[in-house]
C-alpha cells in the first residue's frame, strides 16, 4: 500500500503541471489578445493594460511568472473580465455552492446506484432487475440536460413542489442533485449488479453457501466487496464527468457555482478565470483520484500488501 | 453391507440444467449410500456428474438453471432436499462439510483466513469471540500450518496453493462435521503436495470417525485411501464395489475400461495404456439406452434399446450392465485386439 | 478473420487452426448477438438511424433552417400551405407566388381581411399590468387570431403564440424578463376566398368572394390552403414547428447528421491513435511500454472536457477542432484495452512463427496483432459513439455550437438547448424539446444496447461487466 501510494501521491505534481501548462500555452498561443473583442481601445490604455497583466512580457517569462504565483502564493491572477476581481477571489465565493451540489450528488448516487444494482445483481432476471436496469439505460442515454428541464416542467411548473431555480434552502437542491446524480446513479447500478454477477458465480462463493450462512451475510460480508472494486475504479473518472455535468446543472437550474461561472467565462473569453477554473478543478479530479485509491486498497488486501 | 443406518442415503437423483442448447441431464437416477466412518470414493470421467451430485447433496445446485426433478437425499434419515431453509443452513458446514477442488479461488481473497474461519465456528458450535478464534488456531495446527497463531491473521494470497486448501480442510472440520465431502482437493496441487493432502485428510478421517466421501479421477488415491468405490459413467452409476474387489475383479466393461488407461504397479509388465476409445455422452436428452454402449467393446443390441438398472450380483456386488464381465474374461479381451 | 496476413508465406508456419478457430469466432458470436433481443433491436434501431441521417437532405420533408415566421411552435401534424402568398395581389402586376406555384394557372385560396389593431402591453415584474388599445384601456384581450408579434422594446421580434393576455396574470414567457413590451396583433377578420389566375407570372383575372376586383389585400400569415389549378398542395409539420417556425423533423434529421457524424469521426480520431498507441506500448513493452503507461496515467488524472471547452474556446468551434479535441479525449481508454490485449497475444505461436520467417515489427504489430484485438475494438468503439455524442451535445447546450466555415450546425445537443430556452411554463410547446431528445436518447439507448451485445457475444467471459 505504502508503494503503490506514494506512485499515486508521486503522480499528482506531474499531473497538475501538465495541466497547467497545457492551459496555459493553449490561451496565450490562441489567436487574438484577451482584450480583442473588447471595443477598440486607444493605444496607450491597450499599452498600459498589457502591462498591468504583464502581457508584454515573453512568452517564457509569463510562464513562469504565472508557474511561481501557483505554487508560491497558490495565486491564480486577476481576471481579465471582473477588472476589480482575482480569480481567487471569484473562485473563492462560488466554490462552497458547487460542493454542496457536488457532495449532495455524489451520496445520492452511491445511495441509489449501490441498492439498484446490489439488488439487480442478487435477483438476476426478476422484475426488479429489469425494471431497474432499464431506467438505468434511460439515465446512461438521456442527457442531464434533457433531464433537468424535465424535471423542472414535471416537479416544479405542473405539480409545484418544488422550486424551479435558484439556490437557497434544501427544498432548492433537491431537483439540481437528482439530475446530476442520475447518469451517475446509472453508471454505479450497472457496475454494482455486473459485480456483483461476477463474485456471485466465485468459487469462494461457492464455499460461502457451504459453510451454511444466510444469503445475507453471504452478500454483505463474501460479495460485497469484491463487487464493488469496480465501482470504486469507475469512481475516478465518475468524479471527472460529474464535474463536467455540474456545469449543464448549475446553469439549467441558476446555482451561481463554479459550474455556470466557468461557462460564462468560457463564453466571454476570460482567459485567466477559464485556466483557473480548469486548474481548480484539475486539482479536486487529482484529490478525488488520491481518496478512490486510497480506498481500493482498503477494499483490496491484494494490493494493500502490495502483492 | 455395514449393518448400521447409513449416514447419507441418495435416491434417484436426478439433476437436470436449462442451457441456451436445451436440457442438460447431468444426473440421471443416481443411488448410493456412505456408512457411518467409512471412506467413499466416486470416479469417473470428467463430466460425468460427480459433482453436481455432490452439490445437490447441500442444495447447492444453482436454481435456476438447474432442476431436481426426481431424487431423495436423506441425512440420518431426514430428506436434505425437503428441508427448511434454516434446517439445511444447520447440516451445511456444520453436518456435512465440502472441500472444493480449487483452493487457490475457494477462499475469500477480501477477508483474513481467521474471519472465514471463526464465522463457520460461531455459526456451528457454541464458542464465541476469543474461544472461536482459539478453536480455529486449533485446527489450523491440526492441519499442518505452521505458527497457527501468528499466521491466522493473514490473508488468502499470502498463503501457498497447498498451505490454502490445508486452510479449506481445517475450515471444513472446525466444527466437527458427520461427512466430509472432497471434491477433487488435490488436483490443482503439485503432486509432492498432492500425497501430504491426502495423508492429512486420511488421517483426520480416522482420528474423527468421521465419514468420507471422496471425489477423484485418480485410481491410484482410491486404493490408498477408500474402503468402497462409486464407479459413475454419463450420469448414472455404473458400479459400485469395495475397492480391492473393483480392481481385481471389475465387472463393468467402463470400470475395466478405466483401470486399464491408468498405469498401475501391479499391471503385468509391458502392458500398454488403453485410452477409452470415443467421446463421453453429451448428457442432452433422457437416457434411452446404455450411456456406455457406443463406446462398449462388449455391446449388445439390447444395450441399444434399453438403460440396464443398477443390480446386485450374486455375491451382492452392484452394477449396471446386461453383459457384466466375468472373472477372468477381462484378459481375454484384452488379448482379442488386434 | 483472426488471422489475416494476406499473401504472406510467413503463414506457412502458422497453424490454419488459427484462422479456422478465428472464422467460427466470429460466426459464434453473431449467433450469440442474433440471441440478445436489446442488441438486435439496438443493432436495427442504429441502421435505421444512420440512414435517415445519412440521407436527411432527400428525406427532410422542409428547409431545416428555412424559418417560417408566421407559423412559430406549431403543434406536430399542423398542416400549412408551404407558402407566404404575397399580401397583396393587382391586377397586371407580378403575381407574387412561391415558386411551387410559379406554373400554375389558376390559384384559390381562403385568407383573413387584413385588419391589425395594435395594443400596447405593459409588463412589470413578470406580470401583465396594462393593456392599452389606442384610446381605450383593456384588462384583458381575448383573440382567437393565428399569432402575434412582439416587438421587445429592446427592438427584437419575438414570435409568440398566446391566445389571452389578462392584467395581473403572468405574462408570456419570452417578455417576462422585458419591463416594457408592445404587442401587434393580429385580429381575426371576415374569411375571403380569393381567386387569381396568372399568365406569364402576371396576374390576368382577381376575385374576392366570388366578385372580380383589381385589387385584393389580405393577411398573408392567415392563409389557409392554396389550391393550384383545382389540385390542393398542403404540407404538413408532422412533428410541429419550433420558435422560430422551423420544421422540427427537419431540424432534428439535419441534427442527427451532424451528431452522428461527429461521433463517428471523433470516435474514429481515438481509435486511430489509442490502437496504434496501445499496439506499440504492448508490444515493445519495457522501458517503452512503462514510460507510455505512465504518460496516460498522467493525462487520465486531467479534466478532459474543460480542455476541449477551452480549446473551442481558444481556437474555435470549427468541426475539425472538435473531431480532434474529442479524439484526444477519448484514445486513452482504448489505448490501454489494445495494450492489454497484445501483452497476451505476442505470446502466442502464431506471432513467433511470423518473427521467424522475418516479417518486421511493423508488419507483425499491423498484421498480426492488431488485427486480432479487433473484437474489443469494435465493442469499445460501439460504446465510444454515443459517449462522445453526448460530449458533443453537452458543449452544444452550454452554447458551444460547432461551425462549419463560420456557420453553427445545430446538432442534437443544440436542438435539445433550443427547447429547453423555449420551454414555457405550462409544457405546452414541449414538443419542440422532446422531439430531438428522443431522437437522441433512442439513438444512444440503441448503441450502448448494442455495445453491451456485442461485448456478450464476443467475449462471453466478459458477460455483464460494464
Ligand atoms: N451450472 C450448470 N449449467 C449447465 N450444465 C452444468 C452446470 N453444472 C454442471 N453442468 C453439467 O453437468 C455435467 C456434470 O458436471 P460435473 O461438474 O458434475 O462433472 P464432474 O464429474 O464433476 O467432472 P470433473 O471431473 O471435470 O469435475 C457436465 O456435463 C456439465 O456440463
Ligand atoms: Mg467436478
Amino acid at each position: 500500500m505504502g508503494q503503490f501510494l506514494a506512485k499515486r501521491l508521486l503522480q499528482v505534481p506531474v499531473v497538475l503541471w501538465v495541466l497547467v501548462t497545457i492551459s496555459f500555452f493553449m490561451v496565450r498561443l490562441a489567436p487574438g489578445g484577451p482584450f480583442s473583442g473588447e471595443k477598440r481601445m486607444p493605444k496607450e490604455i491597450e499599452q498600459a493594460m498589457m502591462a498591468k497583466y504583464h502581457l508584454d512580457e515573453s512568452l517564457p517569462r509569463q510562464y513562469a511568472r504565472f508557474l511561481w504565483d501557483l505554487v508560491a502564493h497558490g495565486d491564480l491572477g486577476p481576471s481579465y473580465k471582473h477588472k476589480t476581481r482575482t480569480v481567487n477571489e471569484i473562485i473563492a465565493h462560488k466554490l462552497p455552492y458547487s460542493l454542496t451540489l457536488g457532495g449532495l450528488a455524489t451520496v445520492l448516487a452511491l445511495w441509489l446506484g449501490l441498492g439498484a444494482g446490489i439488488v439487480a445483481g442478487i435477483r438476476q432476471n426478476s422484475r426488479f432487475d429489469y425494471a431497474s436496469m432499464a431506467i438505468a439505460m434511460v439515465g446512461l442515454s438521456v442527457p442531464a440536460f434533457v433531464v433537468g428541464p424535465l424535471l423542472q416542467l414535471a416537479f416544479s411548473m405542473k405539480l409545484g413542489w418544488l422550486p424551479v431555480s435558484g439556490w437557497d434552502g434544501l427544498g432548492h437542491m433537491v431537483l439540481p442533485s437528482l439530475t446530476l446524480a442520475l447518469p451517475f446513479a446509472a453508471r454505479i447500478a450497472r457496475l454494482t449488479r455486473a459485480g456483483m454477477l461476477e463474485v456471485i458465480h466465485q468459487d469462494y462463493i461457492r464455499t460461502a453457501w457451504a459453510k451454511g450462512l444466510s444469503e445475507r451475510v453471504i452478500v454483505l460480508r463474501h460479495a460485497l466487496r469484491g463487487a464493488l472494486l469496480p465501482v470504486v475504479s469507475f469512481l475516478g473518472p465518475g468524479i471527472a464527468a460529474m464535474l463536467t455535468g455540474s456545469l449543464v446543472v448549475e446553469r439549467i437550474f441558476g446555482i451561481p457555482g463554479v459550474g455556470s461561472e466557468f461557462v460564462e467565462s468560457a463564453l466571454n473569453r476570460d482567459y485567466t478565470l477559464v485556466m483557473g477554473t480548469v486548474i481548480l478543478y484539475g486539482v479536486l479530479l487529482v484529490v478525488m483520484n488520491l481518496l478512490v485509491d486510497i480506498v481500493y486498497g482498503f477494499l483490496d488486501p491484494r494490493i494493500r500488501y502490495g502483492a | 453391507m455395514s449393518e448400521s443406518a447409513p449416514v447419507l442415503q441418495v435416491e434417484d437423483l436426478r439433476v437436470h440444467f436449462k442451457t441456451d442448447e436445451g436440457k442438460v441431464h447431468a444426473v440421471n437416477g443416481v443411488s448410493f449410500h456412505v456408512n457411518e466412518g467409512e471412506s467413499l470414493a466416486i470416479v469417473g470421467e470428467s463430466g460425468c456428474g460427480k459433482s453436481v451430485t455432490n452439490m445437490a447433496v447441500l442444495r447447492l445446485i444453482p436454481m435456476p438453471p438447474g432442476e431436481i426433478p426426481t431424487g431423495r437425499i436423506l441425512y440420518r434419515g431426514r430428506d436434505l432436499l425437503n428441508m427448511r431453509n434454516d434446517e439445511i443452513r444447520a447440516v451445511r458446514g456444520g453436518r456435512i462439510s465440502m472441500i472444493f477442488q480449487d483452493p487457490m479461488t475457494s477462499l475469500n481473497p477480501f477477508l483474513r483466513i481467521s474471519r472465514q474461519l471463526t464465522e463457520s465456528i460461531e455459526l456451528h458450535t457454541p464458542l464465541r469471540g476469543e474461544a472461536a478464534r482459539a478453536r480455529a488456531i486449533e485446527v489450523l495446527a491440526q492441519v499442518g500450518i505452521p505458527e497457527p497463531a501468528a499466521r491466522i491473521d493473514s490473508y488468502p494470497h499470502e498463503f501457498s496453493g497447498g498451505m490454502r486448501q490445508r486452510v479449506m480442510i481445517a475450515m471444513a472440520l472446525s466444527t466437527d462435521p458427520d461427512l466430509l465431502i472432497a471434491d477433487e482437493p488435490t488436483t490443482a496441487l503439485d503432486v509432492t503436495i498432492q500425497a501430504q493432502i491426502l495423508q492429512l485428510i486420511r488421517r483426520l478421517q480416522r482420528e474423527r470417525g468421521m465419514s468420507l466421501v471422496l471425489i477423484t479421477h485418480d485410481l491410484a488415491v482410491v486404493a490408498g485411501l477408500c474402503t468402497r468405490v462409486v464407479v459413475m459413467y454419463g450420469g448414472t452409476v455404473v458400479e459400485v464395489a469395495p475397492v480391492d474387489d473393483l480392481f481385481a475383479d471389475p465387472r463393468h466393461p467402463y470400470t475395466l475400461a478405466l483401470l486399464r488407461s491408468v498405469p498401475r504397479l501391479d499391471a503385468p509388465p509391458g502392458r500398454a495404456l488403453e485410452p477409452i476409445e470415443g467421446l463421453p455422452p453429451k448428457l442432452m436428452s433422457e437416457p434411452r439406452n446404455c450411456p456406455f454402449a457406443p463406446r462398449c467393446r462388449f455391446v449388445r443390441d439390447r444395450c441399444l434399446h434399453e438403460a440396464p438398472p443398477l443390480e446386485a450380483d450374486a455375491d451382492g456386488r452392484l452394477r449396471a450392465c446386461f453383459v457384466p464381465i466375468r472373472a477372468g474374461q477381462a484378459v481375454d479381451a484384452a488379448e482379442e485386439r488386434p | 478473420m483472426s488471422e489475416p496476413a494476406r499473401g504472406e508465406t510467413a503463414l506457412a508456419a502458422a497453424p490454419t487452426a488459427e484462422r479456422i478457430k478465428g472464422t467460427s469466432l466470429w460466426a459464434d458470436a453473431w449467433r450469440r448477438l442474433k440471441k440478445n433481443r436489446m442488441a438486435m433491436a439496438g443493432l436495427w434501431i442504429t441502421a435505421v438511424m444512420s440512414l435517415l441521417s445519412a440521407f436527411a437532405p432527400a428525406i427532410a420533408p422542409f428547409d431545416a433552417t428555412y424559418k417560417y415566421e408566421w407559423l412559430v411552435t406549431r403543434p406536430p401534424g399542423f398542416t400549412h400551405p408551404d407558402v407566404l402568398v404575397k399580401n397583396e395581389l393587382r391586377l397586371g402586376h407580378a403575381a407574387g407566388v412561391p415558386d411551387s406555384y410559379a406554373n400554375a394557372r389558376s390559384l384559390r385560396f381562403e385568407a383573413r381581411d387584413v385588419r391589425r389593431t395594435k395594443y400596447r402591453v405593459f409588463i412589470e415584474d413578470g406580470r401583465v399590468d396594462r393593456i392599452l388599445r389606442p384610446g381605450e384601456r383593456r384588462d384583458a384581450l381575448e383573440a382567437t387570431g393565428e399569432s402575434y408579434l412582439a416587438f421587445r422594446r429592446d427592438g427584437v421580434l419575438v414570435p409568440l403564440a398566446v391566445d389571452s393576455l389578462r392584467s395581473g396574470a403572468p405574462a408570456p414567457a419570452a417578455l417576462a424578463a422585458r419591463r416594457v413590451a408592445i404587442v401587434f396583433l393580429c385580429t381575426p377578420g371576415e374569411p375571403v376566398v380569393i381567386e387569381a389566375t396568372q399568365e406569364e407570372g402576371r396576374v390576368v383575372s382577381l376575385t374576392r368572394n366570388g366578385r372580380p376586383e383589381e385589387r385584393v389585400e389580405f393577411d398573408g400569415r392567415s392563409v389557409r390552403r392554396v389550391l393550384a389549378d383545382g389540385e390542393e398542395q398542403a404540407r404538413t409539420h408532422l412533428l410541429g414547428t419550433d420558435g422560430g417556425g422551423r420544421d422540427v423533423l427537419s431540424r432534428t434529421l439535419y441534427g442527427g447528421r451532424i451528431s452522428l457524424l461527429v461521433g463517428l469521426v471523433a470516435t474514429l480520431v481515438s481509435l486511430i491513435i489509442g490502437v496504434v498507441y496501445g499496439a506499440v506500448s504492448g508490444y515493445f513493452g519495457g522501458w517503452l511500454d512503462m514510460a507510455l503507461m505512465a504518460i496516460v496515467d498522467v493525462l487520465y488524472g486531467i479534466p478532459y472536457m474543460f480542455l476541449v471547452i477551452l480549446l473551442m474556446v481558444t481556437f474555435g468551434r470549427d468541426i475539425v477542432v472538435l473531431f480532434v479535441a474529442l479524439g484526444a479525449v477519448q484514445w486513452l481508454t482504448m489505448a490501454r484495452i489494445v495494450r492489454g490485449q497484445i501483452l497476451s497475444l505476442k505470446q502466442k505461436e502464431f506471432v513467433e512463427a511470423a518473427r521467424m520467417s522475418g516479417t518486421g515489427h511493423l508488419g507483425i504489430v499491423f498484421g498480426h496483432l492488431i488485427p486480432n484485438t479487433l473484437g474489443v475494438v469494435i465493442v469499445y468503439t460501439t460504446l465510444t459513439v454515443p459517449a462522445v455524442i453526448l460530449q458533443e451535445s453537452f458543449l452544444a447546450f452550454i452554447g458551444l455550437t460547432v461551425e462549419y466555415q463560420g456557420r453553427s450546425l445545430a446538432s442534437w445537443g443544440a436542438l435539445v438547448n433550443d427547447g429547453v430556452r423555449a420551454l414555457s411554463s405550462d409544457g405546452g410547446n414541449s414538443w419542440v424539446l422532446l422531439v430531438p431528445s428522443l431522437a437522441m436518447a433512442v439513438t444512444l439507448f440503441s448503441l450502448n444496447f448494442l455495445g453491451d451485445g456485442l461485448r456478450d457475444a464476443l467475449d462471453p467471459q466478459q458477460r455483464g461487466r460494464t
